[in-house]
């Protein structure tokens, strides 16, 4: 068998091609067949390129990925949201409102905080702890 | 320098609060409308570190005729690194389960969507604007007479608190609140292109037969809309119904005329069927209608001209 550098590089390039084709999430029609959103989207949405919306779906599906989501999870998540519901996360995923409840909050934070939040509770401020029962 | 010191403490104490929000006034005409709420068949479950979201979620689905629990779902909403759920994870997981997400805004729209009958997820800052502690929790109804508003789930031994409570740790999350309602089930306050933006969410996680009912719906309260049909068209399509397809978009055509992607479409499943005058037709007529999808529009006409050189054998 001839395994010459160059045959090599070829076989690598098609092989990361395939790879890569793989990775892009199959589109629910036929290409030719419109999506209901093409006469939901305003029209300045709508002369978003194919490749933009698709870089844009990598982009977060990245992010996901990087916050400990495996590869399915993450598609499967990126996959059933909306071209303009993935604009408004894109690159917010890390300051975006995470609901955890109060626990994981309180254990983040120093004594002050805990002074803080137990006053305000007191005060009816905030909510955070079961034992307070203010108005 | 007492009355200084004193005077920094206030400053300070003010500044932590965050200066507790000042619309506190925007709240629910309870006047007017004095009665009470209370929504049933809204499950509670117990709730693990981090996963209110999936426990609150659970809730939403458990009433709208899905057997579920927060294990199922906490792998499709959790965040490992966040240590949460984002507002995004839950409105993808609903669509998972073939179930309508829909998001609102606002006492008001809150306060019509329990009369409805609807139970609203809403986020939370439990904490300060500063050191946000985001919570999840299901409101189930209200008290007219004592402004409370009544919770399922969370924490059961608050299930009730005051509206202003409420509303001070709720504006602090922008009033953000999430319907889970199954598709024949529209919202009290949705507008059609908001309902149809919802129910194209189940289009996209592969929930077709969910969708096709979710647009008849739209189509009983809106029979005109373009949108409705187009969806319905396109689910239709994705279920091989390529018929029924071609019929709705005949009737989309006929009522818009001037709807280009709608064209677009039908020459498409005419194609399919193997009906190429047709097709050509519609093509044509999207074509010189033009528009922003202009560029798939020739794409459909080389498919159509291609097929029909190989001499219409499909």
């Amino acid at each position: 068998m001839d395994t010459s550098p160059k045959t090599f590089q070829m076989i690598s390039i098609v092989v990361l091609f395939v790879f890569c084709s793989t990775l892009l999430p199959a589109p629910a029609l036929q290409a030719a067949m419109l999506g209901t959103d093409s006469v939901l989207t305003s029209e300045t949405d709508a002369t978003r390129t194919q490749l933009q919306e698709l870089l844009q779906r990598k982009d977060v599906e990245q992010s996901l990925r990087e916050h400990g989501i495996d590869v399915q999870e993450a598609r499967a998540r990126v996959l059933t949201l909306s071209d303009a519901e993935l604009k408004q996360i894109q690159g917010r995923l890390d300051t975006l409102p995470a609901g955890e409840g109060a626990v994981g909050a309180i254990v983040g934070g120093a004594v002050f905080i805990f002074v803080v939040l137990l006053i305000t509770d007191i005060l009816g401020f905030t909510n955070v702890f079961t034992f307070v029962h203010s108005r | 320098m007492v009355r200084f010191q004193v005077y920094m403490w206030v400053v300070l104490l003010g500044w932590c609060l965050g200066c507790a929000p000042h619309t506190l006034h925007t709240q629910p005409d309870w006047e007017s409308r004095p009665e009470s709420i209370k929504i049933r068949n809204v499950p509670a479950f117990a709730q693990n570190t981090h996963q209110c979201g999936a426990t609150a979620l659970a809730s939403m689905l458990c009433w709208s005729g899905i057997q579920t629990s927060p294990e199922e779902l906490a792998p499709q909403v959790y965040d490992p690194k966040r240590k949460g759920t984002l507002q995004n994870s839950l409105l993808s997981a609903a669509r998972r389960q073939g179930r309508v997400g829909f998001q609102i805004h606002g006492p008001h729209v809150l306060q019509k969507e329990l009369q409805a009958g609807h139970p609203v997820l809403v986020l939370l800052n439990q904490g300060l604007t500063w050191w946000p502690v985001w919570h999840y929790a299901v409101v189930c109804g209200y008290e007219g007479p004592n402004q409370k508003i009544i919770m399922a789930g969370g924490k059961p031994s608050k299930e009730e608190i005051s509206w202003s409570k409420f509303h001070r740790m709720w504006l602090r999350a922008d009033e953000w609140g999430l319907l889970v309602l199954p598709p024949d089930e529209l919202p009290a306050t949705a507008s059609a292109p908001e309902w149809l933006r919802a129910v194209h969410g189940l289009e996209l996680a592969g929930k077709y037969e969910q969708a096709l009912t979710g647009y008849a719906a739209a189509l009983q309260r809106w029979p005109f809309e373009l949108a409705a049909m187009m969806g319905m068209a396109n689910s239709l399509y994705a279920l091989g119904r390529l018929e029924e397809a071609e019929s709705t978009l005949r009737q989309a055509v006929k009522i818009h005329p001037d709807a280009g992607p709608a064209f677009n479409n039908l020459a498409q499943v005419l194609l399919e069927q193997g009906k190429i005058q047709a097709a050509q037709q519609a093509i044509n007529t999207a074509l010189q209608l033009g528009g922003p999808y202009t560029e798939s529009f020739q794409e459909t006409r080389t498919a159509i001209l291609n097929r029909k050189k190989s001499g219409h054998s499909p």
